[in-house]
């Protein structure tokens, strides 16, 4: 139906012989540049510096297009007026709209018209990367173990890599050399790539010439200064580096405002940072001493780890305490948990071996939720074996007596305690630390090791996606500035490489650092920043879990009316222990916390309200280390000055879209109507806003926690670089959730995969080390027919569904694989499993021959089908553990699938014979006719052997068959046309005085029987004694019948041609003419190849059928 | 879509069939060029890209029908929905037919089936995209209608319940039985628990060895069914 051609659109021009008029042109401007090159040459000096080296001009530059386009004639480049994906290597351009950005198709390298003329000036070609408008390099990672493939293989490459060797000091001062050299256009010889022998000398010259730069510039005391530095650095002992640092800070607060100069800087020492994967040696050499210098004089310090320091200026100071601080004492210790960037070995990616293990003993994020989870299975657990009785209300009754508080004034209701420890982290890790009290605390993974720099321009690129995210979510653009703002907060400080740069988020900070403008979840780079002063510490989560437990203790003593938060954090139902213990709740507050502190040595802020709202808001309000009753009178002036973005519910999101019709507070939120809300949020989320904005919370404690999802996700250096390793981590994933599924004694039916991939538009390196960066997300899920915990099944299904999606591996960078649909595993179904284990292989045998049953995706599950195989052998000591029902089903089942076998003899083709007889049919019948019809079966297979059937294809196989596995294929098929063939016989041999046994017999055949079997699962409604061919059977299942038909004899028997008729008919009633068009179809195909008279007879006798049945039907012939 | 019409479908079975045939007409007129493909935008659904029609007048139409069909599935009343594609002279020239006899949604339906119902909807969509591997193209200039079948009895019913509702009033006309050549191509099946439906094409005859087909001829044949004939055209 698709007419429209491309030709259409683009009529004759007579351009076609060059491939259309856009290739001609393209082709002319190549002619006439390369003529052009020529004829210049002549005039003027060429060479040959940029040979092979292709560019193209986008937008502004300085030079201007033209004066690129010379430059590139005269030294042997080539300039593209059109870019080619194919065979344009670079793009100038001093600034690149991201729209630009977005449309370039192809690698292409972006790069600063300033190398075309540093190029020229150095008459030679310099590399390009010092120069790239946007790279793919991030700031803080060191390039690790990627394969990557350096494209650029100009001779420059090779000056790079000799200079791993050079110490990191020489690269230290060949990097100011470089920033300046962008100023200073005339100097040649000062590409860091060539001086390789960089010396005092050299350095010497380099001063005075940045000397005489800098005085150039306003600001140029500071930085002369600073590049003084260094070069003396070099020249005079180290020591006296380290102690001239701190004046010189002093000296030049304003160093900060050099930010742009340190940014070039910075960018060239990427040429330099850029080596770090090839200089991991050299890196890891400098990074022991680091960590070992703690206690050691100053003067160890100038490893080469300075140079980042020397860049960050003004950070210095914050690193000092921690890694080389006089005060040993004060410095934390070593973080226990090995950080990925500081290991000895390379950080692991996803897919290779010990990934998962590794990351989870190194995620925070993975041991926080776990204890969350953790806490309300140990709350179940302990609900469950409660005696009965509250030691803890004992005290609390002493306690009372002893200061002499009654329950006057208390009259009871409803009252739901919110408990939380204050900054729990850090105040259980002050318990290690008591000289940090009172000082400024954060609890981070990261060391404050620097991170090494990297060009700021990807991670610039990172934080432009993240707010441009953010703004189309708000959809409008009215006051998105506002939120923005906000969101600028988190974004807007973007380091300049250095330790200050660092990524590493703050789990938890103490009130001290809050007060300098800390908050949890903020880079460890920002807070540096705020707060020079702030002392780390590391996570200790076995301390976490010990004061947790004991804070749930402390609580479980008192009441069950817990609901877990998670590790430091619960609600409470006070009721009934308050109208018990005849105790205020301020009174009752005033002893959880004095004991909780007693025994874990931690403050906890306790809150009361009506419900857990209230309660939750009033734990902030008692916050820190206070306690607070929201009465109920209070209630709706209390809420008018909570920020929405408190509430529970409302997240980035939701907060983000309220800002945009103009509200903040609940005050504003109370002023909303709830239509409003609810066409901006939906029914639900909107409903939930107006009430909560009024204090009202209907949610009720989930005391009896049920786990509704097991999964595991990972999004954390997450790079594959091929798929075996994909497969890996899923199976890896799956694994972690079977081992949680079990831990939960749980087992799911639902698998649902999770991905992260790397945007579009995302930078190649993410601004956090192995991050993932701006993501999109998918998840998919499949349904299956049973459930499981098998981390193979897991794994199976989780890799289908990672093909189905069809992205490429290597841009994903998380993945989580997910099982819902959560059911009990119960003790008896490992034994089934068991169980259906050995009973396996017949089933597999079944789902070969065809048909699985309806449901689509249970390829993955044998098991449903197994269950009506017939078991071999019963194994007793599996039935004995099953419970009652199950067991006498079992036994139900053997007796059926077993009895022919059992009564007659052990041969082989009797067993045969056997299986095809439907056993509930065998069951039905008396013995003694039992008996008989397996004695006739037995005699009717020797006759097949010698008397001429019908369907010798059918008969031989058999025979021959030794694995039972192709033997099913054929016999359901065989099954089909076997009916005549078996009834022959017994009107010739079959006593007359048993009609009813032949009729039914030859009704129900073993198709029943297969069917009953293989396809457990068909729908109840349709009738048993249909045959093979049902209407509900796939047309995939359909053919290879049709097929083993025509194939297998000479002539179509009557009988089978009625059954296929009235099997049409069936499907033309139930409206399937897709079945019978494919039917149909077959037949013809395998008619025609046949080419017997006989059976060509036969079809168009059903065709002219079928036709006529479905003109009377539709009033059109079906085409086939 | 029109799923997001959630006010008037409470069934979501029945909400995600006519978000189907919403789908299956826009990209039907797509496919056979009734309107230029400017008017179109690509949209996915299913993961399956579709052309969705965004003219205004178009849309309305659309849903009006589908507004009606709406009531006639919820009880099961919808005998057929059909696409028929009329060439200049007024000839019709296919029928694209969803065959929805046997589609009962009275029963709510479980969850997995949902899941099970989109995976077959989704397959039925894609091998609509392609149908016209197996229908040669319609010559330009051709219109397009949509008709809903039901029974007389059901048409009896909602005169008397839907004398309020006048949003949706179409003309229903008896229909008649069309015999003359023409073929039928099936297209894709729906088999899903209780929704279980066919999609095919009815092609006239090209090769006109027989008598013009101007008009039909009619052979009353048993069960009279009510046709509705929606003949706004654009």
């Amino acid at each position: 139906m698709r007419r429209a051609k491309r030709e259409d659109k683009f009529p004759e021009n007579g351009f076609e012989q060059w491939g259309g008029y856009m290739n001609a042109k393209k082709a002319k401007l190549e002619e006439q540049f390369k003529a052009g090159a020529s004829k210049e040459s002549h005039l003027q000096t060429t060479s040959k510096i940029f040979s092979g080296i292709s560019v193209y001009v986008n937008g502004y530059t300085i030079p201007t297009a033209d004066e690129i386009k010379m430059a590139m004639m005269l030294h042997g480049g080539q300039f593209h007026q059109y870019y080619s994906a194919s065979k344009t290597r670079f793009i100038i351009a001093s600034n690149l709209a991201d729209a630009k950005l977005k449309k370039i198709k192809g690698q292409p390298k972006v790069v600063k018209p300033q190398w075309i003329a540093d190029c020229v000036a150095a008459e030679k070609l310099l590399d390009f990367r010092p120069y790239l408008l946007y790279s793919n390099q991030s700031k803080t990672q060191p390039k690790i173990q990627f394969p990557q493939v350096s494209e650029f293989e100009s001779p420059v490459n090779s000056h790079r890599y000799k200079k791993l060797e050079i110490s990191i000091g020489q690269t230290l001062t060949s990097t100011p050399k470089v920033g300046r050299k962008r100023a200073a256009l005339d100097t040649t010889d000062k590409s860091p790539f060539n001086d390789s022998t960089a010396s005092a000398i050299s350095a010497e010259e380099e001063k005075v010439m940045l000397e005489s730069d800098d005085s150039k510039s306003s600001s140029s005391s500071d930085f002369n200064l600073f590049s003084e530095l260094k070069l003396n650095k070099k020249k005079t002992s180290p020591f006296e580096v380290v102690t001239n640092f701190p004046d010189d800070e002093e000296k030049d607060p304003s160093v900060s405002n050099e930010e742009s100069d340190f940014e070039d800087l910075l960018d060239c020492t990427l040429v330099a940072e850029e080596l770090r994967a090839a200089e991991q040696a050299a890196l890891k050499k400098t990074e022991l001493p680091l960590k070992e210098t703690v206690t050691l004089p100053k003067k160890e310090t100038p490893t080469p780890k300075e140079d980042n320091i020397f860049i960050s200026t003004p950070k210095v100071e914050v690193k000092i305490p921690q890694s080389t601080a006089a005060k040993p004492k004060e410095t934390a210790p070593p973080p226990k948990e090995p950080e990925p960037q500081s290991k000895k070995a390379p950080m692991k990616r996803a897919g290779e071996e010990n990934f998962l293990s590794e990351f989870y003993s190194n995620s925070r994020l993975h041991h926080i939720s776990t204890m969350g989870t953790a806490f309300k299975a140990y709350v179940n657990d302990l609900r469950r074996n409660h005696s009965g009785d509250f030691p803890g209300r004992q005290k609390l009754l002493q306690w009372k007596r002893e200061a002499g508080i009654d329950g006057h004034g208390w009259s009871g209701g409803v009252v739901v305690m919110h408990i939380d420890m204050d900054c729990f982290f850090v105040s259980v890790g002050l318990r290690a630390h008591p000289e940090l009290r009172g000082q400024p605390v954060a609890v981070t993974h990261a060391k404050g090791n620097p991170p090494p720099t990297a060009n700021s321009s990807s991670r610039e690129a990172e934080f432009q996606m993240y707010r441009k995210r953010m703004q189309n979510k708000a959809g409008t653009s009215k006051s998105t500035e506002h939120f923005a703002e906000a969101l600028e907060k988190r974004l807007s400080w973007r380091g300049d490489g250095g330790e200050a740069s660092s990524m590493s988020e703050i789990a938890s900070c103490n009130y001290e650092a809050r007060a300098a403008g800390l908050r949890n979840g903020m880079f460890l780079g920002e807070a540096l920043r705020l707060c020079p002063n702030l002392k780390t510490i590391a996570y200790d989560f076995d301390a976490y879990k010990e004061v947790s437990t004991a804070l749930y203790d402390t609580l479980a003593s008192l009441t069950l009316d817990i609901e877990a938060v998670s590790c430091d954090e619960m609600f409470v139902d006070c009721t009934r222990l308050l109208a018990e213990t005849d105790t205020r709740p301020l009174d009752f507050a005033t002893f959880v916390r004095a004991e909780i502190k007693k025994i874990t040595g931690c403050p906890a802020s306790t809150g009361f309200g009506a419900n857990m709202l209230q309660a939750r808001m009033a734990t902030k309000k008692a916050k820190p280390d206070g306690q607070f009753h929201l009465l109920p009178e209070d209630v709706v002036e209390f809420v008018k000055n909570i920020k929405v973005s408190d509430l529970p519910g409302v997240g980035r999101n939701v907060a983000y879209r309220l800002q945009a019709i103009g509200v903040q507070t609940c005050n504003d939120l109370q002023k909303t109507s709830l239509a409003l809300l609810q066409e901006h949020f939906g029914a639900k989320v909107g409903l939930s806003l107006h009430k909560h904005s009024r204090g009202e919370d209907d949610r009720k404690l989930e005391l009896e926690h049920v786990r509704k999802s097991v999964s595991a996700e990972v999004n954390y250096g997450v790079r594959f670089s091929n798929l075996a390793e994909c497969r890996r981590f899923v199976e890896e994933l799956s694994a972690e959730v079977q081992r949680r599924l079990e831990a939960a004694e749980k087992q799911g039916r639902c698998v649902t995969l999770k991905l992260m991939v790397k945007a579009k538009d995302a930078p190649e390196r993410t601004a956090k080390f192995m991050g993932h960066g701006v993501c999109d997300s998918f998840s998919r899920s499949v349904t299956l027919p049973a459930e499981t915990s098998d981390a193979k099944i897991i794994a199976r299904e989780a890799m289908k569904l990672v093909d189905l999606l069809g992205i490429n591996f290597s841009l994903f960078r998380g993945m989580g694989v997910q099982m819902s649909k959560l059911s009990d595993k119960k003790k008896a179904d490992t034994g089934m499993s068991r169980f259906l284990q050995k009973g396996k292989p017949p089933s597999s045998v079944a789902s070969t021959s065809r048909a699985e049953p309806k449901a689509s995706t249970s390829r993955a599950e044998p098991v449903a089908s197994t269950s009506r195989a017939e078991p071999e052998v019963l194994d007793e000591a599996v039935l004995a553990e099953l419970p009652e029902d199950i067991r006498q089903e079992v036994l139900r089942e053997y007796k059926l699938a077993r009895p022919p076998s059992a009564s007659s003899s052990k041969s082989f083709a009797a067993e045969l014979t056997m299986s095809q007889v439907d056993p509930s049919f065998l069951e039905a019948l008396p013995d003694d006719l039992k008996r008989e019809v397996v004695a006739e079966l037995q005699a009717s297979k020797t006759r097949r052997g010698d008397s001429k059937l019908l369907f010798p294809a059918l008969t031989s196989p058999r025979k021959s068959k030794v694995s039972p596995k192709k033997k099913k294929r054929g016999r359901p098929i065989g099954g089909a046309k076997r009916k005549p063939i078996i009834k022959v016989p017994r009107r010739e041999n079959s006593p007359p005085a048993k009609p009813e046994v032949q009729t039914k017999f030859t009704h129900q055949k073993y198709f029943t029987i297969s069917w009953s079997q293989v396809v457990p699962e068909v729908k109840v409604e349709e009738e048993k004694d249909e045959g093979p061919l049902q209407v509900s059977m796939k047309v995939e299942d359909l053919l290879p019948l049709i097929k083993e038909w025509v194939k297998s004899s000479a002539e179509p028997v009557e009988q089978d041609t009625e059954l296929m008729i009235q099997f049409l008919e069936k499907l033309l009633l139930s409206g399937k003419v897709d079945k019978i068009a494919a039917v149909l179809r077959t037949l013809k195909l395998n008619v025609t190849r046949k080419g017997s008279a006989a059976w060509r007879g036969i079809f168009e006798g059903l065709i002219e059928k079928t036709q006529h049945l479905v003109f009377n039907r539709y009033g059109s012939k079906l085409m086939f | 879509m029109f799923q997001n019409n959630k006010t008037s479908t409470s069934d979501p079975c029945t909400g995600r069939l006519l978000e189907f045939f919403e789908i299956c007409i826009n990209q039907l007129l797509y496919l056979n060029k009734i309107y230029p493909n400017g008017v179109f935008t690509k949209k996915q659904k299913y993961g399956v890209p579709i052309n969705s029609c965004d003219h205004p007048l178009l849309r309305d139409y659309v849903k009006k029908c589908l507004l009606t069909a709406q009531d006639l599935l919820k009880n099961g009343e919808l005998s057929k929905l059909v696409v028929v594609f009329i060439s200049q002279d007024g000839k019709p020239l296919r029928r694209i037919c969803f065959d929805l006899e046997r589609v009962q949604l009275q029963a709510a339906m479980c969850k997995d089936n949902l899941t099970r119902l989109e995976l077959q909807l989704r397959d039925a969509l894609l091998r609509l995209s392609v149908c016209d591997r197996q229908l040669p193209p319609i010559p330009e200039g051709c219109t397009f209608k949509i008709l809903l079948e039901t029974s007389e009895d059901s048409y009896l019913k909602m005169c008397q319940s839907c004398s309020t509702k006048a949003q949706y009033e179409f003309l229903w006309v008896q229909s008649k039985e069309r015999s003359h050549e023409n073929y039928l191509v099936p297209i894709s099946s729906v088999e899903c628990a209780n929704c279980d439906f066919q999609i095919f094409a009815q092609e006239e005859k090209k090769d006109s060895d027989m008598l013009s087909t101007s008009d039909f001829p009619n052979i009353e044949a048993g069960g009279s069914t009510v046709l509705s004939d929606v003949s706004e055209e654009y």
